[in-house]
């Protein structure tokens, strides 16, 4: 009742991250490639957006701690 | 308050509740109150997320906060963007495809039920207090301001939610979460506005962050690595992440939001429409706090924004005392009204740095008589709470708004009280339903354990009215939720993170990691109060979630070496 699945998949999905994150495969790429089978294709772009966006908020607030700010 | 407000608040207040009602009747077994049938698109889940985070605490504690201490308070959000996207690229596809209800169900089949277990109860422990201070928090503040019954409102807030959560579970919550967060949006928006028009004519948005600024509320971005400083751009990047992974991946009152995805892809985008608008939000409330610290450079504030306390003070032996005091301050707020007019017409940079070094010294003075004030509130009353920083814009809003204006920003702070509530005593009854109950009792109907999971948000609905009626004020409250999330968080993220990543720790090893890590946080936690150690709470997020994975490969060590 907890859940709705089959332990072999979950045994062989949690092997695929660990995969993953021991053999040092970092890149992006990589990672996500291990979860494509999830309705992940096409939806990469997002992530360094919203990592872009934040990173233009932090500027922006820079830029205002300069014109405003007093340390 | 006017009939006008009344009909206001109450209107936008029973619309919510019946709306969630009237859509969310029928529910067919625990799958479909749990998960709401898995019918959300991403920005319901977006808004659902972003209201289950902020509460009334929010909306009341942090202007506050940048009205005394500036808008640096942001920088604890930095880090949530970075957690939203590591949780929608490792967390929620794992949940999806594993189908589960909770987020500790995926713990059991990585470890074991024991693990499983004991992260439900962690979780029971923390969120079931916070749920508690989520309705104690508003209630506190607007029974102090405006003399409603503090008990009456801790039963009108939770009774509210429990009605419409009990019935139609987690459908019911995402849909009135949209109406709240409606409210919410338009109403703080209506305050900026107002509160540009209240600033004398010669005073724009520029020529108030100027003042502002002057005044040292504008430095919003702390390099330093202070650990006396409880808000620096380090600890929010790296302290910030840790919370926030920990309380957006691991914490059921935000898993189960976004579980009700329609798909894997909408309840990513739900969380990534979070790590956009989170931080301009957060940026926006503070501004307001700001923009009421300008407004009170130009109008007269009181010593202590307490109603409570001044009343209290007036009617004690020290009540002239306290008059000598108010009177001093309104002539500083004179003298600082007119410096300020005199600043910014102003052109000559050393007359406008003499300016602002006697605009400067009198506020110093300011925060003496204000110091002053709250010594003889104590005199008077030993154990009264004289930090007034969640009660400024509560104080604002009453004074200063227009009639309907009250109303509707008062159904702001009960909406986002309400919106916090329902997400928490949903996700209590979930996993007190599930992880525990029927974990441990299987083999009974759907409509039993539906049925269950009912009668399980309703005793915690009890238990968060019950807390909120016993709870002690404290320093300031957004920051007692953060510390008891502190507290639990780090551990929790820590055994999560050991199951999605570090394949050699297995379940006895992480379970008793993490009950011993517990017992280590705690201690540092309380070493930290009594300033044996320095260490600031945000810290004990990234300490507790290391630590387990590290005593974990200890106790592993161990035990194979015993075997």
């Amino acid at each position: 009742m907890t859940k709705q699945t089959d332990p072999h998949k979950t045994q062989v999905l949690e092997n695929e991250i660990f995969e993953t994150s021991n053999s040092g495969r970092s890149d992006a790429h990589q990672v996500n490639s291990d979860f494509s089978e999830v309705d992940f294709k096409g939806s990469k772009w997002i992530y360094f957006i919203v990592i872009g966006l934040n990173a233009i908020y932090i500027l922006l607030f820079y830029w205002i701690n300069q014109l405003y700010g007093n340390s | 308050m006017s009939s006008i407000d009344w009909i206001i608040l109450g209107l936008v207040l029973a619309f919510i509740v019946l709306y969630g009602l009237a859509k969310t009747r029928n529910q067919s077994g625990v799958s479909d109150f749990v998960t709401g049938g898995n019918k959300a698109s991403w920005w319901t889940i977006g808004l659902s997320v972003m209201a289950t985070q902020a509460s009334a605490i929010t909306f009341l504690s942090t202007p506050g906060q940048a009205f005394h201490d500036g808008m640096g308070f942001v920088q604890f959000y930095f880090g949530l963007p970075i957690a939203m996207v590591i949780i929608s690229l490792f967390f929620v596809p794992i949940y999806h495809r594993l189908k589960v209800f909770t987020a500790y169900a995926y713990l059991e089949d990585r470890f074991n039920v024991q693990t499983r277990t004991l992260t439900a109860v962690f979780f029971l422990i923390q969120r079931g207090l916070a749920a508690g201070i989520t309705i104690f928090a508003p209630s506190i503040i607007l029974s102090a301001v405006l003399g409603w019954d503090l008990v009456g409102l801790n039963i009108l807030i939770g009774t509210l939610v429990v009605v419409y959560t009990v019935t139609g579970g987690t459908r019911a919550v995402n849909i009135t979460q949209k109406q709240q967060m409606g409210v919410i949006f338009g109403g703080m928006f209506l305050a900026f506005l107002m509160l540009l028009n209240f600033l004398p004519l010669e005073v724009g948005l520029d020529e108030a962050l100027t003042i502002a600024g002057a005044q040292d509320k504008m430095n919003i971005l702390d390099f330093s690595f202070d650990f006396d400083n409880r808000y620096t751009f380090w600890s929010g990047i790296i302290g910030g992440s840790f919370l926030a992974l920990s309380y957006f991946g691991t914490d059921q009152s935000q898993v189960q939001r976004y579980l009700s995805g329609r798909t894997l892809r909408q309840s990513q985008m739900g969380l990534i429409m979070n790590g956009m608008l989170k931080v301009p939000m957060q940026f926006f409330i503070l501004l307001i706090g700001v923009l009421v610290f300008v407004f009170y450079q130009f109008n007269t504030a009181p010593l202590n924004f307490n109603p409570t306390n001044e009343r209290m003070v007036m009617d004690s032996p020290y009540a002239s005392e306290y008059k000598v005091l108010d009177q001093e301050k309104d002539l500083l707020m004179g003298q600082i009204q007119t410096l300020q007019l005199t600043y910014l017409d102003a052109e000559d940079p050393a007359q406008k740095d003499l300016l602002q070094k006697e605009i400067s010294a009198l506020n110093t003075r300011q925060l003496s008589l204000r110091k002053e004030a709250r010594e003889l509130i104590l005199a008077a009353d030993k154990d009264a709470e004289t930090n007034d920083k969640d009660y400024v814009f509560i104080h604002f809003i009453l004074t200063q708004l227009p009639v309907g204006l009250i109303g509707l920003l008062l159904a702001v702070i009960l909406s986002a009280a309400m919106s916090s509530t329902a997400s928490e005593i949903n996700a209590l009854g979930a996993t007190t339903a599930v992880d525990l109950y029927q974990r441990h009792r299987p083999g009974h109907s759907e409509k039993h354990y539906l049925k269950i999971t009912r009668y399980f948000t309703l005793i915690w609905g009890v238990i968060a009215i019950l807390v909120a009626c016993t709870a002690p004020l404290f320093d300031n409250l957004i920051q007692l939720v953060n510390i008891i999330g502190s507290i639990f968080y780090g551990n929790i993220l820590g055994v999560f993170l050991a199951a999605f990543f570090i394949r050699p720790i297995k379940g006895p090893s992480i379970f008793w990691a993490a009950l011993i890590n517990q017992a280590f946080v705690i201690t540092l936690f309380v070493l930290d109060l009594f300033e044996v150690i320095k260490l600031p709470y945000l810290w004990l997020n990234v300490i507790g979630c290391v630590a387990v994975i590290i005593i974990a490969f200890v106790v592993q060590f161990f035990r194979g070496a015993n075997q």
